[in-house]
C-alpha cells in the first residue's frame, strides 16, 4: 500500500465519495419501494408541516391559552371537533400546536445527542486504547441509569421549560448514540480513505469529520431516527408526570394529565392527545424501520 | 410491508378508538351494594360496620406525632394521640382534654392538673412524667419546636401536676400545644414512636402497610369512652379520580378531599353525602413592594380592581369557594369583617393604573407554584382586560424562590391553622423581609409596632382591635390581594355519621361510624 | 466461573459511585434551598428551617455532604429519608414486593403473548397472521404505556366497572396495571423474537436437520429456538431487571405502590437520599438480571462460557440496554 501514489488514494477518495453519493439514491430508491416506509415518511412530513404551520392553522393566545369557563369539558361537536378541556380550549387546536413543542424537543434533544455521542464515540473508536476506555467506562455508567430516571432527575434540576427538557432527554440519549458510532467507526477505522485522507495531508480531527463520520452515517441515521421516537415518548412522559412543560403551554403529556380528574366525564381529553402521540410514534418507527432495510445491504432481499 | 399492513394497523387504531368512545356514551354502572348488608331487625334496630374505610390522600411522613407535623399524618395521629388542651374550632375555645384544668399564677406560668386514670395503649398510666417528657422531647424535635418557642422549663410538682413556665407571656400557647403536634407519649418512647405509636387516644395503632393503608383499632380504655367503630382503615390512594371511583364504588367509606370536578356528578346522588366546611386556608397574591412596578400604590390597587374573584371562582371552582378579604379567615380570632379591601372594579383598576406611572399597562412577573395553574390563567385574563401583561412562572416552592430577591408577584397560600392573627406576623412584619415569609418585603412600622405588641398582649379585647387595625392597613397598602379560602370536600356514604370536618382540613375521624 | 461472577460483580461498585455520583450532583444543580423545597406547602418558619437543615447534614459544604454519603455507601447504608427520617433501605424493602409483584406478572404475561406469537410470525412470514402481529407490536411501541393504562382504566373500571382503578391487593388490582406493563414489553419482544427466529431458521443447520428428515415442529422447537433464544432471553432479562427497577409511569397511574412511585415521589418531595438510593437499587436490580441471565446461558451453552470470560478478563463493559417503562 505504501507504494501507491497520493494521487491513487486520492482518487480512491473520490471514487468512494461518488459511491457513497449514488448508494444513497439506491438507498432511496429501495426505500420507496416499502409502502409503510412511505407512509411513514408522508405522515411525518404532514407533521412536521403542522408544526411549522402551527401559528397560521390555530391562534395560539384565542384557541390554546385562554380560558372559556363556559364551555368547559364539552364533547367532541360541529363547533370543537375534538371537544375542549377543564378550561374550554378546543383540544384540536392544542394538539396542533403541541406538535410543534413535541416535534421541536424531539429534534432539539436529539441533535444534541447526537454531536455529543458522535463526537465522543468517534474519538472514542479512533484513538481507541485507554482514551477509548475511559470514555466508554463513563458512558456506561451514564447508561446505567435509565432513561427515563436521568430525564427526570435533570429535568427536575433545571428547572421546568423546553431549554430543560431539550438537555435533560439530549443527554439522557447520549450513552446509546456514543455506542453506536463508537462500534460503527470500529469497522470502519481500517479501510483506505484514512489512509487516503492522511494522505491528503489531514490531521486526526479533519480525518474523523470528513472521512470517518460520513461514512457511518448509515446507522447512525437509523439510530437517531428512532431516537427521536424515544425522544417524543420522554417527553410526554416526562410531562405527564408534571415534570417539564406545564400548561397552559399545550403538550400532549400534560394535556393527558390534566385528562386524569375527568376520565369519568370528559373522556376525550386522554383519548386525542394520546392518538397523536401513537400516530407520531408509529410514523416515526415505520420511517425509521424503512431506512435501516433500505441502508443496510445485509437485508437486501 | 405490504398494503395489507397499512390498512390494518388503520383498522385497528380505529377499532380501538370506536371501542372507547362506544364505552364513552351512556353511564356507568355503580355497584351499589355496600360492603355490608343491610340488616334491619324488625324493631329497627340499627347495626353499626364494624370497620370504617377512609380513602387518604398521601402516605402519612410519620405516625411519630412530634415527627409527622403535615396534614397527612396528622389526620391520622389525631386519632391515636392527645394533648393537655384540645381548641374547639367553632368556638375558638380551649378545652380540657388531658389536663382537666390550669390555671396561670403569673402571666408567663401554667399550671395543669391532669385528669386522672387516663391510659396508654399499652396499659400504662398517664402521667406528669410523661408529660414533661413529651414537651421536653417536642421542643427537640426539628418540625415541631416551633410550636413550644418560648418553652423555659417543665417542672414536675406530683404525678398528675405540671408547671410550665415560659419565658414571655404567650397568648397563643394554649393553642399551639392544642393540636396533636404536641401530643403526650410515654416517657421514653422517643424512639420506637414511629414504628410503635403508643398515645392516649381513641385509637390504638395495629399496622401501617406503607403506601397501602394503615390500620387502627378502638382503644376500649380511652378516657372518653369507646368509640363506635372497631377498626379504622385509612387506604392510601394519591390519584384523585380513582379516589372518587373507590368513594363511588362503596369500596370505600369516606373519601377525603373530592376534586372539584367531581364533586358535581357527585352532589346530586343520593347513596353518597359530601361534607363541604371552608377551610383556613387563603390564597393570596404577595406584590413586592421594595421595587417597580408595585413599588407604586396605584399599580396595586390597580391590579386588586381588576382581578374578577367572582368569575374564577364560579368558572374554576363551580362556585364553590369563597372570596376573601383578608390574610385570616371569618372564623379567626382577631378577624376584621369591617375591612374595605379592593372590590373588583374596572373603572376603578383602569382609574388607578391612569393615577400610576404606567398609565399605559405594565408587565411583570409571578412567582406561583403549578397547583395554582387552574386559576392563574384566569387572573393572567382579567389584567389583561386593564393591559397589564402577568407572565406567570412555575417554581417548585415559593418561598425559596422568592426569598433569594424577585421583583413583581407571588402567589402563595397562609394556612390559619391556628385560627390566630398572629399569623401575619411571619408575613407581614419587617423582620421576615426575605428570610421569614414576608415575601412582599412589606415594611409599615406601625404594622410592625402592633405584631410586636399583639404577641404578648394577654388582653383579649386589645388584641382582636389590634389585629382588626392591621387588617385595615393592610387594605389600605395592599401588599397582598387576598383571593379565596379553599374548600375541603369530604365525601362520605350516606350511611356514615359522626365526620366532624375541620376547616384546618385535618379532620376528626374518631367519631365516625356506619349505620345501617 | 466464579472468578468472572466476581469480576462481574465488581465492576457494578464503580458504576454505583458513578452514577450516585451524578444523580447527587444534578439534584443540586437547582438554584433553590434544598431544605425550603422539602418543606414547601407547610410554611416553615425560620426555627423549623434552621433546625432541619441541620438535622439532615444540609449546612455542610456540599463536597462534605458528598463524601459522608459516600462514607455510608461503604458500609451499606443508603441514607436517611428526609421525609420521613426512616432508613432509606428500610423503605425501599417496604415497597419491593409490590413491584416484585407487578414485575413477575407482568413478564409472564409478556411472554405468553410474544414467544408464540413471534415464532409463528417468523415460521409463516408475510402470511396474513405475521402481518397483522407485526402491525400490532408495532402498535403496541408506539403506545406510551400511560396512555394505555388510562384506556384501560376508562374501558375496565369506569365503563365496565369489572376492576378496581388502582390500589393495592390480589389478583383484581394486579391485573390492569400488570397488562400495561406485559403488553409494552411484549410488543418489543414480539419483534425480537421474530427477527431473532427468522436468522436461526435461516442458517444451515436448520436445513440439514429438514434434510436428515425430522418433523418441522421439532425442528423448529429443538433447534431453532433453542439458539434464537439468547439474544431474546437477554431482552427479557433486561425488561425484568427495569421492571424491577419499578415502573414508574404504571405505579403512579394505578396506585400501585412500588418502588417506582417511591422514586418518584422522592423526586418531587426532593427528598435526595429517597431518589439516589432509588437509583442505586435499580443499577444493582438490572446488573444482577443480567448477570443472572449471562449465568444461565453459561450453563446451557459451553461456547459462550469461554467465550464470556475471555471477554470479561479482556475487560469489556456491562451491558445495560435501555428501555422505557
Amino acid at each position: 500500500m505504501s507504494e501507491r501514489t497520493a494521487v491513487e488514494i486520492g482518487t480512491e477518495t473520490v471514487v468512494a465519495t461518488r459511491k457513497r453519493v449514488s448508494q444513497f439514491s439506491e438507498a432511496w430508491s429501495r426505500m420507496k419501494r416499502s409502502k409503510s416506509a412511505m407512509v411513514g415518511l408522508i405522515i411525518m412530513i404532514i407533521l412536521i408541516l403542522i408544526a411549522i404551520f402551527a401559528d397560521v392553522l390555530v391562534d395560539y393566545e384565542v384557541d390554546c391559552v385562554t380560558p372559556d369557563l363556559a364551555n368547559r369539558l364539552q364533547v367532541p361537536s360541529r363547533e370543537h371537533i375534538l371537544g375542549t378541556d377543564a378550561f374550554g380550549r378546543d383540544v384540536l387546536a392544542r394538539i396542533i400546536y403541541g406538535t410543534r413543542i413535541s416535534l421541536v424537543v424531539a429534534f432539539s434533544s436529539v441533535t444534541l445527542s447526537l454531536v455529543i455521542g458522535a463526537m465522543l464515540g468517534s474519538i472514542a473508536g479512533f484513538y481507541g486504547g485507554k482514551i477509548e476506555n475511559i470514555i466508554m467506562r463513563i458512558t456506561d455508567v451514564f447508561a446505567a441509569i435509565p432513561n427515563l430516571l436521568m430525564a427526570i432527575t435533570i429535568a427536575t434540576a433545571l428547572g421546568q421549560s423546553i431549554f430543560s427538557m431539550i438537555v435533560a432527554i439530549g443527554i439522557a440519549g447520549v450513552p446509546a448514540l456514543a455506542r453506536i458510532v463508537r462500534a460503527t467507526v470500529l469497522t470502519v477505522k481500517d479501510q483506505d480513505f484514512v489512509e487516503a485522507g492522511r494522505a491528503l495531508g489531514g490531521n486526526n480531527m479533519q480525518i474523523i469529520l470528513f472521512h470517518l463520520l460520513p461514512n457511518c452515517i448509515a446507522p447512525i441515521i437509523v439510530q437517531s431516527t428512532l431516537r427521536v421516537a424515544g425522544a417524543i415518548l420522554s417527553t410526554s412522559s416526562l410531562c405527564f408526570l408534571g415534570i417539564g412543560i406545564k400548561p397552559p403551554t399545550p403538550e400532549w403529556g400534560n394535556m393527558l394529565a390534566g385528562g386524569r380528574d375527568f376520565l369519568r366525564t370528559a373522556q376525550h381529553i386522554t383519548l386525542y392527545p394520546g392518538l397523536a402521540i401513537v400516530i407520531t410514534i408509529l410514523a416515526i418507527n415505520l420511517m425509521g424501520d424503512g431506512l435501516r432495510d433500505a441502508l443496510d445491504p445485509k437485508l437486501r432481499r | 410491508m405490504t398494503r395489507v399492513k397499512k390498512i390494518t394497523a388503520l383498522f385497528l387504531c380505529l377499532l380501538m378508538v370506536v371501542g372507547v368512545l362506544a364505552g364513552c356514551s351512556g353511564s356507568p354502572e355503580v355497584k351499589t351494594e355496600p360492603s355490608a348488608a343491610s340488616a334491619d331487625t324488625g324493631q329497627g334496630e340499627k347495626k353499626i360496620k364494624e370497620e370504617v374505610v377512609i380513602a387518604v390522600i398521601q402516605n402519612p411522613v410519620s405516625l411519630d406525632p412530634h415527627y409527622g407535623t403535615e396534614n397527612h399524618s396528622r389526620m391520622i395521629t389525631t386519632c391515636m394521640y392527645n394533648s393537655l388542651v384540645y381548641l374547639d374550632v367553632e368556638t375558638l375555645e380551649i378545652k380540657p382534654a388531658l389536663a382537666e384544668s390550669w390555671e396561670l399564677p403569673a402571666q408567663n406560668e401554667y399550671i395543669f392538673h391532669l385528669r386522672k386514670g387516663v391510659k396508654f395503649h399499652d396499659g400504662s398510666d398517664m402521667t406528669a412524667a410523661d408529660v414533661k417528657y413529651s414537651l421536653e422531647r417536642c421542643k427537640e424535635m426539628p418540625r415541631a419546636a416551633t410550636y413550644l418557642t418560648g418553652l423555659q422549663n417543665v417542672e414536675i410538682i406530683d404525678d398528675y401536676t405540671v408547671k410550665v413556665t415560659l419565658e414571655k407571656p404567650s397568648p397563643v400557647f394554649l393553642s399551639n400545644i392544642s393540636g396533636t403536634i404536641v401530643s403526650i407519649i410515654p416517657e421514653g418512647s422517643g424512639d420506637t414512636a414511629g414504628d410503635k405509636p403508643i398515645g392516649t387516644g381513641p385509637y390504638k395503632f395495629v399496622e401501617w402497610s406503607t403506601d397501602n393503608y394503615v390500620l387502627l383499632e378502638r382503644f376500649d380504655d380511652f378516657y372518653g369512652g369507646a368509640k363506635p367503630t372497631k377498626y379504622l382503615r385509612f387506604r392510601i390512594i394519591p390519584d384523585n379520580s380513582v379516589r372518587n371511583l373507590t368513594l363511588e364504588a362503596h369500596d370505600v367509606d369516606v373519601a377525603h378531599q373530592i376534586q372539584n370536578a367531581d364533586y358535581t356528578m357527585l352532589k346530586n346522588r343520593d347513596d353518597i353525602k359530601l361534607l363541604i366546611a371552608p377551610s383556613v386556608i387563603v390564597e393570596f397574591m404577595g406584590l413586592q413592594v421594595s421595587a417597580p412596578p408595585f413599588d407604586d400604590i396605584h399599580a396595586r390597587k390597580a391590579v386588586a380592581h381588576a382581578i374578577n374573584k367572582d368569575a374564577y371562582i364560579q368558572g374554576v371552582f363551580d362556585g364553590e369557594y369563597t372570596k376573601v378579604t383578608s390574610f385570616l379567615v371569618p372564623g379567626a380570632f382577631g378577624y376584621n369583617d369591617n375591612v374595605n379591601s379592593c372590590e373588583y372594579d374596572l373603572a376603578k383598576a383602569k382609574e388607578e393604573l391612569a393615577l400610576s406611572k404606567y398609565p399605559n399597562g405594565f408587565e411583570f412577573n409571578c412567582y406561583t407554584t403549578a397547583s395554582r395553574a387552574p386559576y392563574t390563567e384566569a387572573l393572567q385574563y382579567d389584567l389583561s382586560q386593564i393591559g397589564v401583561k402577568m407572565n406567570v412562572e412555575f417554581v417548585s416552592s415559593v418561598q425559596s424562590h422568592c426569598a433569594a430577591g424577585y421583583k413583581g408577584a407571588h402567589i402563595t397560600s397562609v394556612n390559619n391553622a391556628a385560627l390566630d392573627g398572629d399569623i401575619m406576623y411571619n408575613y407581614l412584619h419587617s423582620s421576615k423581609k426575605q428570610t421569614g415569609g414576608n415575601l412582599t418585603y412589606f415594611g409599615n412600622a406601625r404594622v410592625d409596632e402592633l405584631l410586636e405588641k399583639a404577641r404578648f398582649e394577654m388582653d383579649t379585647q386589645k388584641r382582636a382591635d389590634m389585629y382588626k387595625e392591621i387588617q385595615d392597613i393592610v387594605a389600605a397598602e395592599v401588599p397582598i390581594i387576598p383571593l379565596h379560602s379553599i374548600i375541603a370536600i369530604v365525601g362520605t356514604d350516606s350511611h356514615v355519621k359522626g365526620l366532624k370536618s375541620n376547616p384546618t382540613t385535618v379532620h376528626e375521624f374518631y367519631d365516625v361510624y356506619y349505620e345501617y | 466461573m466464579l472468578r468472572y461472577i466476581f469480576k462481574r460483580l465488581l465492576m457494578l461498585i464503580p458504576i454505583i459511585i458513578g452514577a450516585s455520583a451524578i444523580i447527587f450532583f444534578i439534584l443540586n444543580l437547582g438554584g433553590d434551598d434544598p431544605v425550603m423545597l422539602l418543606l414547601a406547602g407547610t410554611e416553615p418558619d425560620e426555627l423549623t428551617i434552621e433546625l432541619t437543615r441541620k438535622e439532615l447534614g444540609l449546612d455542610k459544604p456540599i463536597a462534605i455532604q458528598f463524601l459522608d454519603y459516600m462514607k455510608g455507601l461503604l458500609t451499606g447504608d443508603l441514607g436517611t429519608s428526609w421525609k420521613t427520617g426512616k432508613p432509606v433501605f428500610e423503605e425501599y424493602m417496604m415497597r419491593f414486593p409490590a413491584t416484585v409483584k407487578l414485575a413477575f406478572v407482568a413478564l409472564s404475561i409478556s411472554v405468553l403473548i410474544s414467544i408464540p406469537i413471534g415464532i409463528i410470525s417468523a415460521v409463516k412470514q408475510y402470511s396474513l397472521f405475521d402481518n397483522i402481529g407485526m402491525v400490532a407490536a408495532l402498535l403496541g411501541i408506539a403506545m406510551p404505556n400511560f396512555w394505555l393504562g388510562l384506556l384501560l382504566i376508562i374501558c375496565f373500571s369506569v365503563q365496565l366497572g369489572w376492576l378496581p382503578s388502582g390500589g393495592y391487593g390480589g389478583l383484581a388490582f394486579l391485573i390492569l396495571p400488570a397488562i400495561t406493563i406485559g403488553t409494552d414489553q411484549a410488543a418489543l419482544l414480539t419483534r425480537m423474537t421474530r427477527s431473532s427466529m427468522l436468522e436461526v431458521i435461516r442458517q444451515d443447520y436448520i436445513r440439514t436437520a429438514r434434510a436428515k428428515g425430522l418433523v418441522e415442529k421439532v425442528i423448529i422447537i429443538k433447534h431453532g429456538l433453542k439458539n434464537a433464544l439468547i439474544p431474546i432471553v437477554t431482552v427479557i432479562g433486561n425488561q425484568f431487571g427495569h421492571a424491577l427497577g419499578g415502573a414508574v409511569l404504571t405505579e403512579t397511574i394505578f396506585s400501585w405502590p412500588g418502588v417506582g412511585r417511591f422514586m418518584i415521589e422522592g423526586i418531587n418531595k426532593h427528598d435526595r437520599p429517597v431518589v439516589i438510593g432509588c437509583v442505586i437499587m435499580l443499577c444493582i436490580m438490572i446488573s444482577i438480571v443480567n448477570l443472572g441471565v449471562d449465568i444461565i446461558y453459561a450453563f446451557v451453552d459451553p461456547r459462550i462460557k469461554t467465550d464470556m470470560t475471555k471477554k470479561v478478563l479482556r475487560g469489556g463493559g456491562l451491558k445495560c440496554q435501555k428501555g422505557q417503562q
